[in-house]
């Protein structure tokens, strides 16, 4: 009963994004039918409400254990404990998809609640594009991956869900992510609001930019979280492995850290107009992108997903009419917003531009690794694959750049060059290259014995040089909320949201920095008694036995850790068997603190007597800054999008005053 | 998506305007002929080549079958193994297949007990048969008689000799012993409906 009232539900929600893709955009474009705007927001609380049922609906067959329903069957079974199986709702193509519209029901219902000073002709055509790409994946569920599709005779328990997948670092993961992707259509429909309209001035970049900031929000809290998990969870001790999958998300990223930014500039300067609806379209058609990548089977990767050819063909079909319309609508207007007006070198807007450039050409260079594969075998020239390598290779040295743009970029005035200011960040450049030195030269002397099995990386310039960018970009923020504070007046929450966020990417650095250039990784065997020491600490193996969890049966070690004689912990690495499916699943024991992580990964028995294990033992330095810099990234996005100024009446048609115009109207 | 961003306005549409449109669209051509290929597609070297030479015992006998027998008859190989969640999922083809007239179904169960298992264990030990042979015939007495010829491939060097990736892997070895077809995973039945049956029907 439940799962028909679902499918129903969901079939009733395309008709009324149908009505909500129609309605409004026809209002708005037609003089004569202008009533027809004002249908644009209950048509997104009602698509909403009729998706949040469906939802529930799956939810109930999950929790009710009914196999009788494909998915359900397919993704969970009668051990699986409460939490996860509310959370395998999408650990599948189909749940997954269903999550995809209803971030996408949300994000429209946000805008519709928030949007009371927009002019309705703009709240019309947002919802409206929003309800159109919410037509095309409720479709795409309904003809190809329907969740309540059910089988007889049911099957009296069910597959389980994937082990990977039952970990707390998943159950949100993909709903922040989601988040992130879906959040980017908001961006995505103002862009194309302003090419149907014509419309597109300070005010239209001022609105837009809180949605973009918190879609960058969740899409940076989702990358980092899935990042973590891969760290603890996969049991190699690595936190980015340049897997398609893993690319799909990071290129939507680094272009709205670039719209973000160019968003600023139409905002306060009036410039960049084309280029910022050209972001915001590139932004969520890399999420489409990343959507197709993942769904349709067209590049292996390590996270697997079902695969099916009809799925890719749809969702390519949907991204060429999406992408492609906006595009040709792009081609149409923006011809009438290209500036003949340069930008002055050494302007803020200069280095905004060299942020902008910098981020899309990362971001070009991310796509060819990925699409690379797939070129080649297009082309007949066989299969190949794309490794860590290139990627380390291209994307660092844009990344340099990048950073040393960013002091100067924060403190020089608008519109001209002023040297004087990028002269008195360089006092704490040069105070961050001394400390960088002296870090480098304190942590590159490893004190371990046995070099001929260390697999450490250390090269010199780079620890110094990451050193230096992250230091610097520390100490000129701090240096920069001094002088602010010394000023009369206050900065406004932006303002902290941009230095708090600045201030992540530098501690960002510093974690990665410091992992690649400190880190000691052993791959030793162990029986028991024996200790193996990695960066002055003895990591002993006491005991190994068998541990019996809920739905798993696993091999649980005992290790103590001694510095000298003194014990300083104790760490238990699983190595799980789930009962439902043979693929053995790896649990990492981390100590950690804000300095280090020590990590021990439980490998495979191994023949001989007495019996031994294989471990992995490592000392990961700075590891936990790489996810505390995504932490203080994602505040700083919260932040700015909460800042007053956005939530102004009105806006003066061109301000190029930086001054913050304080209204009171809350 | 390069586009230059400062270049005068003109009253006619300037033509890197059509730059993003026509740099997507050349990617959605990669794409849709990526949808068209298998990433899965391993290439083996064996393709087009002799099968390898090997002797293996038969599960529950004393024969032992040889890479020669592969003359004279089309052969479909199946490397699996009870512990393998997508041999269970492939079965009910296997067992369709089986039914085709004129193909010889040889099943190579592939280390049969793991390294955890054997625990230090001679894979080739009386003992560690004795129990391979066991479990690989309950499953197939469970899961159905696929194979006409079942051998067991305790050390896995057979395996390894034909290349195998990751199991199942199933291979089509024509009436010379030449290795024709290979597949890396599941079988689905549009493998088989699309290029096992046709390249079965060709070789007979």
């Amino acid at each position: 009963m439940w799962p028909e009232a679902g499918h129903l539900a969901l079939i009733m929600a395309a008709w009324v994004a149908l009505l909500q893709a129609v309605l409004p955009l026809w209002g708005s474009l037609s003089p004569q039918r202008a009533g027809w705007q004002v249908l644009a927001r209950p048509l997104a609380q009602l698509q909403l409400g009729l998706i949040i049922l469906s939802f529930l609906a799956l939810w109930h067959a999950f929790y009710v254990h009914d196999f009788s329903v494909k998915y359900v069957a397919h993704h969970s079974n009668t051990l699986l404990p409460t939490p996860y199986r509310l959370s395998a709702i999408w650990a599948g193509h189909e749940g997954s998809l269903l999550l995809w519209v209803l971030m996408l029901a949300l994000w429209s219902v946000a805008v519709a609640l928030f949007s009371k000073r927009l002019p309705q002709a703009m709240v019309a055509q947002v919802l409206g594009v929003m309800g159109a790409v919410s037509v095309g994946f409720l479709v795409f569920i309904l003809a190809l991956s329907n969740p309540f599709a059910r089988q007889f005779p049911a099957p009296a328990e069910g597959r389980d869900l994937t082990p990977l997948l039952q970990d707390p670092g998943l159950v949100i993961h993909p709903p922040m992510l989601y988040m992130g992707y879906v959040g980017l259509s908001v961006a995505f429909a103002f862009a194309m609001a302003a090419l149907l309209s014509g419309r597109l001035d300070a005010a239209w970049a001022r609105w837009a930019r809180p949605w973009t900031v918190a879609a960058w929000g969740f899409l940076t809290l989702g990358i980092a979280l899935g990042s973590w998990w891969a760290y603890y969870e996969l049991g190699w001790g690595g936190w980015w492995f340049w897997d398609p999958v893993e690319n799909a998300s990071l290129m939507p990223w680094l272009v709205a850290t670039a719209l973000i930014h160019s968003l600023m500039v139409t905002d306060k300067r009036g410039q960049f107009k084309a280029w910022t609806v050209l972001l915001a379209i590139g932004a969520f058609s890399l999420s489409l992108l990343g959507t197709f990548l993942v769904r349709s089977g067209v590049l292996t990767s390590v996270h697997a997903f079902a695969t099916d050819p009809g799925r890719g063909l749809f969702i390519l079909l949907f991204l060429v009419v999406v992408v492609g319309v906006s595009l040709a609508l792009f081609a149409w207007r923006a011809p009438q917003w290209a500036n003949a007006s340069q930008p002055v070198a050494g302007s803020r807007e200069s280095f905004l531009l060299l942020n902008s450039v910098l981020l899309v050409v990362a971001m070009a260079a991310v796509l060819l690794g990925t699409l690379y594969p797939l070129i080649i075998d297009a082309l007949n020239l066989g299969k190949l694959s794309v490794g860590p390598p290139y990627f380390d290779r291209v994307f660092v040295p844009l990344m340099v750049p990048l950073l040393l743009a960013m002091v100067p970029g924060t403190v020089v005035p608008w519109h001209v060059a002023r040297w004087a200011a990028v002269r008195s960040v360089l006092v704490p450049g040069v105070l961050a290259l001394l400390l960088a030195s002296a870090w480098a030269s304190w942590g590159g002397a490893p004190t371990e014995q046995d070099s001929t099995t260390q697999v450490t990386t250390f090269s010199g310039w780079l620890t110094v040089m990451g050193g230096t960018l992250g230091g610097w970009i520390v100490l000129s923020g701090a240096w920069q909320i001094v002088q602010r504070l010394r000023s009369p007046g206050s900065p406004g929450l932006a303002w902290w949201g941009m230095q708090l966020a600045h201030l992540g990417v530098a501690v960002m650095v510093l974690g990665i920095t410091g992992v690649k250039s400190f880190e000691v990784e052993r791959d030793v065997r162990l029986g028991l008694g024996d200790s193996v020491t990695v960066a002055g600490v003895r990591y002993q193996l006491l005991k190994v036995d068998n541990h019996l969890g809920p739905n798993y049966l696993a091999l649980r070690a005992e290790i103590r850790l001694f510095e000298g004689d003194r014990q300083v912990g104790t760490l238990k690495p699983e190595k799980r068997r789930y009962v439902s499916s043979a693929m053995p699943m790896t649990e990492a024991a981390i100590d950690r603190n804000l300095w280090r992580d020590r990590y021990v990964s439980l490998g495979e028995p191994l023949a001989g007597e007495p019996p031994q294990w294989s471990f992995r033992v490592y000392h990961k330095p700075f590891v936990s800054w790489i996810w505390l810099g995504a932490v203080f990234m994602v505040l700083g996005g919260g932040l700015a999008a909460f800042d007053r100024r956005y939530r102004q009446a009105q806006v003066k048609p061109s301000s190029s005053v930086t001054s913050v115009t304080v209204g009171l109207q809350a | 998506m390069s586009a230059p961003v400062n270049t005068l306005a003109t009253r006619r549409m300037p033509r890197w305007v059509f730059v993003p449109l026509a740099l997507f669209l050349g990617m959605a051509v990669f794409l849709a002929v990526g949808l068209t290929r298998n990433p899965q597609e391993i290439p083996s070297p064996l393709m087009g080549q002799s099968a390898p030479a090997f002797e293996l015992p038969v599960v529950g006998g004393s024969d032992v079958f040889r890479a020669e027998q592969f003359k004279g008859q089309v052969t479909l190989v199946n490397l699996w193994a009870t512990w393998c969640a997508g041999c269970k999922e492939e079965h009910p083809l296997l067992m369709a297949l089986a039914r085709q007239p004129g193909l010889q179904m040889l099943g190579i169960n592939y280390k049969e007990l793991q390294a955890s298992e054997l625990a230090g264990q001679d894979p080739q030990s009386a003992e560690a048969v004795q129990k391979a042979t066991a479990r690989s015939q309950a499953w197939l007495q469970k899961h159905g008689q696929a194979f006409g010829v079942n051998l067991l491939d305790m050390d896995g060097r057979v395996g390894m000799d034909f290349g195998v990736y990751g199991l199942p892997e199933t291979y089509l070895v024509d009436k010379q012993g030449v290795v024709r077809f290979k597949h890396a995973g599941a079988l689905t039945p549009d493998v088989v409906q699309q290029k096992l049956l046709p390249l079965l029907r060709s070789l007979q």
